[in-house]
């Protein structure tokens, strides 16, 4: 029984991280696929770039109800606007009716949003629209609870006049450098991406990924790591002579000096052996360093 | 007639300003640990994540310890507030030492000796802000408990914490039974955990599963579990019903 763990009443938010990024000849959208519900996750492979028209798409974040709603109303004015303007809606136009949306409904609404297309006139384009409607084009727009891990980055890695390839790479890697330490952003990384041929929608799970700090390589089980066996030590020390028998150990989690239980002498630990480190070999008998205390001397049961 | 100055009173209910410092909400906190019995001891496993709000700041935090000969302990909550426990059951398990009279405090004293300090503490409002799951062997008896802020404690054939009671607790009801393997109680604690990397926001991929039997203590290597996203459903959900889900 604990306290505040799935609060199955909260809103439905998209902690989100979305991205969206200019190009040479387009625009490539970004986005990660988790809505949560408090700190349960209740979708784990959301869609959050949402089709506007067939040249404008936008980026959803914030509130599940809110975005979804406005998303909506923006959809079916730009289709009465795409009729009685005879030919496709442009960018501009569809960002600005969201603008309207969020500006005059500002203090019911809590959602933030990034339109991203392309037109004949100017091209790919990059609206964002954070909470109290302001419109502001950029380059680049990034939006959600993980943007707030990739302003360095993007401060960094950011420049005009990338290649397709670039863009979209630059959005995967970012995308997946924001869930990495975003807990409201996870699941897959999806890409849409606009230009003068038309839209391309792309999908990232995991294993498609880098790892980054501190991430290891996915397997299928302990199981297979324990039977793979044991690597080589490291040079320049000797097996424990009670390696064999002793069976109280533990695996340290980076290869420093970490002490063995049982015996309560400075060995250095690697993998599944025990291995005496030459410079402590003097300390053996008796209480070693840190939190530990001798209770099982040589020669006693 | 008294010509000193007496102190005002200083009468406080709650407390002083002398106080210790207080908790009142966590900060740097883990998530689930899960643990079962199994045909030749206890199993446990926990994620290895440091989470800071919704912020995963660290990754390499081991929530799994022994203690003493037989018992192992995993916690989840706020991290500082772990590692004093820490302190002290390292305290405790010397002083047993200390009596070097042959006998070692067994898993069911030390999950007493925790319920007592969890409890003792949320009388003074003043929590230890954990979930703690202990689990040991001694001489063949096997023991898995659980204890918390608020010092609730009972022990059972598995036991969880946070997210692990409502995502674990019905896999290892449908699936755990008495003389598990050691492998089979792996694969059972690795389906829960990838649950739990699926559906609780502060899991993190990178866990230990730590066993503990008659001859002691071992705890894995820290590794990553494999996720699956190659559903069909997943890849173009909004077709058809552009703006939803």
């Amino acid at each position: 029984m604990d306290v505040s763990t799935g609060d199955f009443n909260a809103p439905h938010s998209m902690g989100t991280t979305i991205i969206g990024v200019t190009y040479n000849g387009g625009v490539v959208l970004g986005a990660d696929s988790r809505t949560s519900t408090g700190m349960y996750v209740a979708n784990r492979a959301s869609d959050k770039i949402t089709k506007l028209t067939d040249n404008v798409y936008l980026c959803r974040s914030g509130s599940a109800a809110d975005s979804q709603i406005v998303s909506d109303y923006v959809r079916y004015f730009l289709h009465q606007h795409t009729i009685q303007l005879g030919q496709p809606a442009t960018v501009k136009v569809a960002a600005n009716l969201a603008r309207l949306l969020s500006y005059n409904n500002k203090n019911m609404l809590q959602t933030g949003l990034i339109i991203g297309g392309w037109d004949k006139y100017e091209g790919g384009k990059i609206y964002g629209i954070p909470l109290g409607g302001t419109l502001l084009e950029q380059p680049f727009a990034i939006g959600g609870s993980g943007s707030s891990y990739l302003y360095g980055f993007f401060d960094q890695a950011w420049k005009e006049g990338m290649t397709r390839e670039e863009a979209e790479q630059l959005v995967v890697k970012a995308v997946s450098l924001a869930i990495a330490r975003d807990g409201a952003s996870g699941g897959v990384v999806r890409t849409v991406t606009i230009n003068s041929e038309g839209v391309t929608r792309n999908f990232y799970p995991s294993d498609k990924l880098s790892l980054w700090h501190e991430e290891l390589e996915p397997q299928n089980s302990l199981l297979d790591i324990l039977s793979t066996g044991s690597p080589e030590p490291m040079t320049g020390l000797s097996p424990c002579p009670r390696k064999d028998t002793c069976k109280t150990f533990l695996f340290p989690v980076h290869s420093t000096r970490n002490l063995c239980l049982k015996y309560q002498c400075s060995y250095t630990l690697i993998s599944n052996g025990c291995y005496i480190n030459p410079a402590m070999s003097s300390q053996e008998s008796g209480t070693g360093t840190g939190r530990n205390f001798a209770y099982v001397r040589e020669g006693q049961t | 007639m008294n010509s000193v100055d007496s102190k005002p009173a200083t009468s406080s209910l709650i407390g002083s300003e002398a106080d210790s410092q207080r908790t009142l909400y966590p900060y740097v906190t883990g998530t689930s640990v899960v643990g079962i019995k199994y045909k030749d001891g206890i199993l446990l496993a926990a994620d290895m994540g440091g989470s800071y709000g919704s912020t995963l700041r660290y990754k390499s935090v081991e929530r799994l310890k022994p203690v003493g000969k037989h018992s192992l302990i995993g916690g989840s909550g706020e991290i500082s507030d772990f590692q004093e426990i820490m302190r002290y059951l390292d305290d405790l398990i010397l002083s047993d030492n200390m009596w070097d009279d042959g006998n070692s405090l067994g898993p069911k004293e030390v999950h007493n000796y925790l319920t007592r300090i969890m409890y003792n503490r949320r009388n003074k409002f003043n929590p230890l802000w954990n979930s703690l799951v202990l689990g040991g062997v001694k001489n063949g008896q096997k023991y898995l408990g659980t204890v918390n802020m608020i010092g609730v404690h009972y022990e059972d054939n598995h036991v969880a914490t946070g997210f692990g009671n409502h995502l674990a607790r019905p896999l290892l009801r449908d699936e755990w039974h008495e003389n598990l393997t050691f492998e089979e109680g792996v694969i059972l604690l690795e389906k829960c955990m990838r649950v739990l990397l699926y559906r609780d926001r502060s899991a993190v991929n990178k866990l230990q599963i730590a066993k503990i039997t008659e001859e002691g203590v071992t705890i894995s290597p820290p590794y990553a579990l494999k996720t699956f996203w190659n559903f069909s459903a997943f890849e173009n959900p909004t077709l058809g019903a552009e703006g939803s889900w």
